[in-house]
């Protein structure tokens, strides 16, 4: 009796959590709706955004939104991977606590502080030695072209990855701990040696966690906004080179939502919130099919 | 685990509690008197009646002026006027005020006309003085540089790249200008720095009023864009004049000061070079004065920027309060605190604003300002 008082309750919960983000995307999308009457479609693909002249195109900043995470995402990976295996599988254990308790608490920085580094150490970095250093390969388009300031989609792309490492390292580690030991004992019984059971006793069996964390710090990079916005150089023009200025969704809404008055300015900037979270859900989704389907093939 | 459940049951029924308990404390009507609050109120305020507390909200530039007033009126009133002003942005004040959920509210720039339409009956108050300086960084130059509109806007319009061009090297004779690429330094968020720089362009270039015009932010034109840099707020702009050779930027006159950063002199209306500063930002405002509108009237057009007048300096801009010409829409107690509060900011709290480096307003927009608040509730 009591129980399924219980039960209700959570459901009760449960079921209020839903309405209240089905009233928040149906809010966002009502106060979109001025852009998506007007420009409709054309405004997803518009390459141009020039509130003077009225023209409205959100393109710019979905790119710079994706390529700056995926980027992001690919050095956190790399990154936060080494760091998880070495906690976990090689480290002795006082060590171990000692560096896991570092590597979460760069995770809490704030993202300000994070951009102030970026703004006053990482940009004249990026600006001095980094674009230098990468100037032998402008003949690739990645490559090309340059920023005098050293704002650019590279100072996000390394602020990001400096984000969302701890948070793919930290997740990672815990299921790689969580691999049974006679698993693994099982394998060494076997002649293998300790690479060979990282990589195919440990990884495969924590995988599943490992990507429910990568698509955590993939969502931290998508919507993160203070840190990139401080050193990304908010430009609207789409550049082929990671070290020229660029935009992203997160940074358009920070920068130019307080002083917007103009009606169809503002609902713009509403449907960019809207399209925000629309392809972080659609990440979201993405990433839990894959588990999903792990998990099928596993049975 | 019976125990464990327990305690979430009554966890969650403590947090339903919480939340119930807050609505109906903010739900409650604030005149309809509580037993207990009415005995703490009269022990706390003898016979001089209610305490009341206005709210505003808007643009962050007038925030620390606003937040000073609010501390010395505070003291004044000796705690009956709570003044509580929030920098949400000029956007949001002016929607807030709009939609009288606020007291007043503050802008940086002079409502457009469509946001008038929204909002009839809403009074401009000029409550104080700014300007923008073209702050750069020349290494190893000394004296100062010498900038008039037109080179201004060739420069944001890409027509001059490099510092040692003619335009500029005939007006900064003497000067050994590098022969180095300009590096433009804008602000990447909207604010009224940048409609205050762009209402400045469009006045002395024709080709800025077509290609580009005036407004809280403003794209490089064409291929400038490339090159071009952006930076967030005054002191994003700052920092990167600061640390980057041959760059140049717009920032507010506060933000030059305060770092230490070399800004150029600009050529006013009558011809001469002037530097920014308390007295000829306030000549400026002071020049503009006979040709401003009355309170209730369109200000979309006022602009004080390229001022009349020998020692005048052309970039700067007046900040805005922005409260409605009929207050009945609040009650009658606190409309009359709102009007005493007005007053003495645009005369007595003006002496408050040269401490936080705003320039005060000339005695003539004071009187302006009388004017305009005489007008609340006629």
């Amino acid at each position: 009796m009591r129980r399924d008082r219980f039960k209700s309750l959570t459901l009760f919960f449960s079921i209020l959590f839903l309405i209240f983000s089905a009233l928040f995307v149906y809010e966002l999308f009502a106060a979109s709706s001025l852009t998506w009457s007007r420009l409709g479609i054309a405004f997803i693909f518009g390459r141009r955004w020039d509130p003077l002249k009225g023209a409205y195109g959100a393109l710019p900043f979905i790119y710079g939104t994706i390529v700056s995470s995926t980027f992001a995402l690919i050095a956190a990976a790399i990154l936060g991977l080494g760091v998880a295996i070495f906690l976990s599988e090689i480290s002795p254990k006082g060590l171990r606590e000692l560096l896991s308790a570092i590597v979460e608490l760069i995770a809490a920085i704030p993202s300000v502080i994070i951009g102030l580094w970026g703004i006053f150490v990482l940009v004249p970095l990026v600006r001095a030695s980094l674009q230098p250093a990468l100037a032998p390969l402008s003949f690739i388009p990645l490559f090309s072209g340059g920023s005098p300031s050293g704002l650019s989609m590279l100072a996000a792309i390394i602020v990001l990855s400096f984000m969302i490492t701890p948070i793919v390292a930290t997740v990672a580690k815990d299921c790689l701990l969580m691999v049974p030991q006679e698993l693994k004992e099982a394998a060494y019984g076997l002649g293998a040696r300790r690479y060979e059971v990282i990589r195919h006793v440990s990884i495969p069996y924590a995988k599943n966690g490992i990507l429910g964390g990568l698509i955590l710090g993939y969502g931290r990079a998508i919507g993160e906004t203070m840190a990139v916005t401080m050193v990304i150089g908010s430009s609207y023009i789409i550049s082929p080179s990671l070290l020229s200025p660029a935009h992203t969704m997160a940074a358009v809404l920070a920068n130019e939502f307080a002083e917007a008055t103009d009606s169809l300015y503002l609902s713009s900037l509403t449907a960019i919130a809207l399209l925000l979270i629309l392809i972080s859900f659609l990440i979201n989704l993405a990433g839990r099919s894959v588990v999903l389907r792990w998990k099928r093939a596993a049975r | 685990m019976g125990v464990s459940k327990r305690t979430a049951m009554a966890g969650a029924i403590l947090v339903l509690a919480i939340i119930a308990g807050a609505f109906f404390t903010f739900q409650r009507p604030a005149s309809q008197p509580q037993p207990t609050s009415t005995t703490q109120a009269t022990t706390a305020e003898p016979a001089l009646g209610k305490r009341v507390a206005i709210q505003g909200a808007g643009a962050s530039f007038p925030y620390p002026l606003i937040s000073k007033w609010a501390q010395e009126y505070d003291a004044l009133t000796k705690g009956m006027v709570a003044i509580n002003y929030q920098s949400i942005g000029s956007g949001g004040g002016i929607k807030q005020v709009s939609e009288r959920t606020i007291d007043f509210g503050a802008s940086d720039a002079p409502l457009m006309p469509d946001e008038a339409k929204r909002a009839p009956g809403l009074l401009h108050i000029p409550e104080a003085v700014g300007a923008v300086v073209l702050a750069y960084n020349l290494p190893g130059l000394s004296g100062r540089l010498k900038l008039s509109g037109d080179i201004i806007a060739d420069m944001y319009l890409g027509k001059i790249a490099k510092w040692n061009d003619p335009m500029m090297a005939s007006m900064n004779e003497g000067m050994a200008l590098p022969d180095k690429e300009i590096v433009l330094v804008k602000r990447s968020d909207s604010s009224g720095t940048t409609f205050i720089f762009t209402d400045y362009l469009s006045a002395v270039s024709g080709e800025w009023m077509r290609s580009v015009g005036r407004g809280k932010v403003f794209n490089y034109p064409g291929a400038v864009g490339a090159r071009g840099i952006q930076a967030k707020g005054n002191e994003g702009v700052t920092a990167i004049v600061k640390q980057t050779p041959y760059a140049i930027g717009y920032v507010e006159l506060t933000y030059a000061l305060q770092n230490n950063v070399p800004y150029a002199l600009i050529k006013n209306k009558a011809g001469r070079f002037v530097e920014a500063n308390f007295e000829t930002i306030a000549n400026a405002a002071s020049a503009a004065a006979p040709k401003l509108p009355k309170g209730d009237e369109p200000w979309d057009k006022v602009s004080i920027v390229d001022a009349e007048g020998e020692a005048s300096y052309p970039i700067s801009s007046f900040t805005y309060l922005l409260v409605h010409k009929d207050l009945s829409y609040m009650d009658k107690g606190k409309a009359q605190a709102l009007v005493g509060f007005l007053r003495w900011a645009v005369t007595e709290g003006q002496k408050y604003c040269k401490d936080l480096y705003y320039v005060p307003l000339p005695a003539e927009v004071q009187r302006l300002d009388l004017e305009t608040i005489s007008m609340i509730g006629k």
